[in-house]
């Protein structure tokens, strides 16, 4: 009943809340929990009968008459097609169906890209960990490799995170037109997922509060294993082969635990806003970005592969080189706060 | 189906018709609508609810608090007099249309 509720708050909000309004509420709030009730009592699914009953309210046009909020439903406008000049072409509305079919599939899919991302993070582990042990002769691995074997992984760790983005991206292929930002919004399907987007926002901000704390504490291994390696008589040197590891292990953690919580929010941002999405599918803010600083980004991770095969292997630095894949990830962060600045201070 | 636009101007007659045989309440009208059609026309609540408060302040039906068979407070409608010889008015009209339209449509089908 609280998604009812809740909507139909969404629905009347913005209108002045008058005896007449609520009074309304009061009643369509009756008739839309009888319905649901009927449904339910039919064999339907909670999720099933929500989408039907919010699919049977209507519209508020036809009530404005009776609840005396037509002029706020049909404000004056002196321009006769606002609307147009914003949306010259024209895209399909989406439907209370098609959003809910694509929330289902995001919401099935929610684990997908989490663990997609968190495979990408470790997949350098294996390379690091058996390139620096390698360095220490009492490793059952030499150096060299060590470093062919990590990197065996690496490559295997990256297909499987591929793999498993296609297959989502496979799922969601018959919802493209919504990923991308390619209908006109509607304000029963913004109401509904902005209800689902509540639903979940207090499972999601306790996610995003352990995730959080996990990214803060992750620095504590490479710190340590960097801070006593002199303080440790055997082993010390290659103590960070095991410290950087379990510092991707941490984010990669907090990546598996945050992500599949934020599907609802997900949702929610692409069904209400599809200007914003089209504009940038992958990454809505880097739209922002001066142009040299996107180039910088897009060339970033490409480069910094070549750098690292390159030193690693014309200067044999396999023991050291695996450096420059924290830094580049550093500089992501960096490069992308500074556009994020430079964006919020042309607002 | 039946679309919400070639319905509009016989909902009233649809609730008038529904309330001379005992009085009911929102939901009840919507599902007894969409029984009658046989699935052909499913009433949105909107819809239902302001010809229902039209016909209300025009004085063609009243309506009273009751409470439903789970306990909680309902409003019910019930017709009037007025209501009465408004519904059979109604139908007259709705005949004399039936007939008009018929013959333009006679044969076609």
């Amino acid at each position: 009943m609280d998604v009812i509720n809740a909507y139909l708050q969404t629905m009347f909000s913005p209108y002045p809340q008058t005896p007449r309004l609520q009074e309304a509420k009061n009643e369509l709030r009756g008739m839309m929990e009888d319905a649901y009730n009927a449904a339910i009592s039919s064999g339907r699914s909670h999720n099933e009968a929500v989408g039907r009953v919010i699919t049977d309210f209507g519209n508020l046009d036809e009530l404005a008459p009776i609840l005396g909020i037509s002029a706020e439903i049909h404000p004056a406008d002196p321009l006769p097609h606002p609307a147009q000049s914003h949306t010259p072409q024209h895209r399909p509305e989406v439907t209370l169906q098609e959003a809910m079919a694509f929330s289902q599939v995001r919401r099935e899919t929610r684990s997908l890209l989490a663990w997609a991302v968190a495979l990408f993070v470790i997949s350098p582990s294996f390379l690091i960990a058996l390139s620096v042990l390698g360095e220490n002769p009492a490793f059952a691995l030499s150096e060299d490799v060590g470093s062919f074997v990590g990197i065996v992984i690496l490559l295997a760790i990256v297909a499987a995170g591929v793999a498993v983005i296609l297959h989502r991206s496979r799922r969601l292929a018959p919802f493209s037109h919504i990923s991308e930002g390619n209908f006109e919004p509607n304000s029963t399907v913004t109401a509904w997922a902005d209800e689902q987007r509540k639903e979940h926002e207090g499972t999601r901000q306790r996610a995003l509060q352990i995730s959080i704390a996990l990214w803060i504490l992750a620095a504590v291994p490479t710190l340590a294993s960097g801070l006593l390696s002199d303080s440790v008589a055997t082993w010390g040197e290659q103590l960070p082969g095991i410290g950087v590891p379990v510092t991707l292990v941490i984010v990669a953690l907090g990546l598996l635990i945050f992500l599949p919580a934020n599907w609802a929010a997900s949702v929610y941002s692409l069904l209400s806003d599809p200007e914003h999405t089209a504009r940038d599918e992958m990454n809505a803010d880097e739209a922002d970005f001066p142009r040299p600083l996107r180039a910088l980004l897009a060339v970033l991770w490409p480069l910094t592969m070549v750098a690292y095969l390159l030193w690693s292997f014309l200067g044999n630095a396999w023991h050291i080189s695996w450096i420059i894949w924290p830094v580049a990830g550093v500089l992501t962060w960096a490069l992308y706060a500074v556009g994020s600045a430079w964006g919020g201070s042309r607002d | 189906m039946i679309s919400a636009d070639a319905i509009r101007g016989y909902i009233d007659i649809m609730v008038l018709s529904i309330l001379r045989n005992q009085p009911s309440y929102a939901y009840e009208l919507a599902k007894t609508i969409a029984e009658l059609s046989g699935g052909q026309y499913n009433i949105k609540q909107t819809t239902l609810y302001s010809a229902v408060k039209r016909l209300e302040s025009s004085g063609w039906v009243d309506s009273f608090t009751g409470i439903s068979e789970t306990g909680k407070q309902r409003t019910y409608y019930k017709l009037t007099t007025l209501g009465s010889e408004g519904f059979i008015a109604k139908c007259q009209e709705w005949d004399a249309t039936k007939s008009v339209v018929d013959q333009f449509v006679k044969g076609v089908l």
